[in-house]
């Protein structure tokens, strides 16, 4: 079996995921609920997993039982957001065995179902998402209108609940100055473009997160095409982009992306802003085919390396710079054994 | 990533600043942009939930500059006042949504057009909910029918109608597909 699949357009589409917004009739939203509520969401949730006899396939998080530094691999992952862990005591998840589905319980709204795949599987993901919310919806009272549709803490996000985001990789059109008509563009037709860590943060390692909503009045399936089809255009566009830059210079780009190559398998002290710009290079000598790395290993690699899963290796609390050097030798390690025939490769035509 | 200043927190907030002509960006925690922004006189944050808040009113009113749309009310089963939603943006419990009906759904149909939810139900197909909303679909065909004098379409859509009421009914009894309403 292949440890690293390919997911379907990983060169540009690093993952993809459905979120749906739920909440209890009965149960006041989460801005009004007392201890004894938030112990009664968490516990119908449970239940209703047991009750689909699916209790072996998913595992519960209590926040208030987990560290800080394991509940922040949890946010590395993308399995929860930084808002379920900064209402510890009440936020909980439920996560299936394969990291695919997370329901994150006691965040802004009582249910957040999320399915979650790599690559470019938006249709995939809403599957899990949809069969999930069928499970967690069965014979409990969903806060629901037949005119608003399910209604959700923030009334911005009534009707569907539903967010579909894709995380993309553009070096390319970012290195040619384009990002900022993508963005401007997407956004006239209903696309949210950020930076990986969400509002306003900067696009580290050149990743950026694709997203749209309902809200009313589409259907789910509608939305998530849409979304489908951004992501389809946006990758022939960074496509175009990188054969460009390969044409216009061959030689100084492979140079480029192979001194990133080399900086991470010499390094000795890796900070995570330099780190994430280095292997946004790999990524891209790896999706053009420059090394032979699969790159699902290397988007696993990024994650490895966000600070908590990098301290969760260590026995003791790390500073800083016992962090960077850690950073730096796992980096060496993975990539040696990840970057292969380079040699014959580069030697070959490779577009 | 993690905060400049401390290290320690996640960032939150992107800061760009400009000082002498000199852009300086920083990405920072909540904790230390309070910290941070007391170097900083012209930001002023103290009234930010201020801001906020005449973001969500004017959303709401559509009204521009004008802070109060005068309308007051509290959900009485998590008594969430009206005021306090909208500085914050976020509702109590479902019943919100009937105690604060007029400017949500003002609010709605600006953000969305005449707001009517198009696609799942919980439960599925076969839920109550999804049965009335079936019946008050048919319901509006009849009459539609019958205005235009197609008796025999009538007749199917009552029929329809008939079975499906049927349905909802053995449904409620047996408790069934109950989810809601």
């Amino acid at each position: 079996m292949n440890k690293f699949p390919k997911a379907p357009e990983s060169d540009v589409v690093v993952s993809c995921r459905v979120r749906l917004a739920r909440n209890y009739q009965d149960i006041p939203f989460p801005q009004k609920m007392d201890e004894n509520h938030a112990k009664e969401t968490i516990r119908r949730a449970l239940k209703s997993i047991q009750t689909a006899n699916m209790q072996s396939l998913y595992r519960l998080f209590p926040m208030s039982d987990m560290s800080d530094t394991e509940r922040r691999i949890l946010v590395e992952k993308h399995l929860v957001s930084l808002d379920l862990i900064l209402n510890k005591d009440r936020g909980a998840a439920l996560i299936s065995t394969g990291e695919t589905v997370s329901i994150m319980i006691n965040e802004e709204d009582h249910l957040r179902i999320q399915g979650l795949l790599p690559g470019l599987q938006l249709e995939k993901a809403a599957q899990l998402a949809f069969h999930a919310d069928d499970i967690l919806s069965k014979n409990v009272p969903i806060a629901f209108d037949s005119k608003w549709g399910y209604l959700t803490a923030c009334p911005t996000n009534a009707g569907t609940g539903l967010r579909a985001s894709a995380l993309v990789h553009l070096p390319a059109i970012t290195l040619t100055k384009q990002m900022g008509a993508v963005i401007q563009a997407f956004g006239k037709i209903g696309f949210t473009v950020r930076g990986l860590y969400g509002e306003g943060s900067e696009a580290e390692g050149n990743l950026y997160q694709l997203s749209n909503q309902t809200g009313m009045g589409r259907p789910e399936e509608d939305v998530i095409r849409s979304l489908i089809d951004a992501c389809e255009q946006l990758t022939q566009q960074e496509r175009e982009a990188r054969k460009k830059l390969i044409e216009h210079d061959q030689d100084a780009f492979i140079d480029k992306m192979m001194r990133s190559v080399g900086i991470l398998l010499n390094a000795r002290l890796l900070d995570e802003k330099e780190f994430m710009r280095l292997l946004s290079d790999v990524r891209l000598a790896a999706g053009v085919g420059v090394i032979n790395a699969p790159i699902s290993a290397l988007d696993d690699l990024m994650t490895r390396m966000q600070p908590a899963s990098l301290s969760s290796l260590a026995e003791s609390p790390l500073s800083d710079r016992d962090r960077m050097l850690l950073r730096a030798s796992e980096v060496r390690n993975a990539l040696s054994s990840l970057i292969r025939d380079n040699d014959t490769l580069l030697s070959e035509e490779i577009n | 990533m993690m905060c400049d200043e401390c290290g320690v927190r996640p960032a939150t907030i992107h800061l760009t600043t400009f000082t002498d002509g000199e852009k300086q960006d920083k990405n920072l925690c909540a904790t230390c942009l309070t910290k941070y922004k007391m170097n900083l006189p012209t930001l002023d944050l103290t009234n930010l939930a201020g801001i906020l808040g005449g973001f969500i009113e004017k959303a709401l009113t559509g009204k521009k500059e004008e802070p109060d749309s005068g309308f007051t009310a509290t959900c009485e089963s998590c008594q969430m006042d009206y005021k306090q939603f909208k500085r914050n943006g976020m509702l109590g419990c479902a019943d919100c949504y009937k105690a604060f009906r007029e400017p949500i759904e003002d609010m709605l149909i600006r953000m969305h057009g005449n707001a009517q939810h198009v696609g799942r139900v919980p439960g599925g197909v076969n839920s109550q909910v999804s049965l009335k909303l079936q019946i008050d679909k048919l319901k509006q065909q009849l009459l539609r029918a019958v205005s235009e004098e197609e008796y025999e379409v009538a007749a199917s859509l009552r029929d329809q109608i008939r079975a499906l009421t049927n349905e909802l009914k053995v449904k409620a009894e047996i408790g069934e597909g109950a989810n809601n309403e």
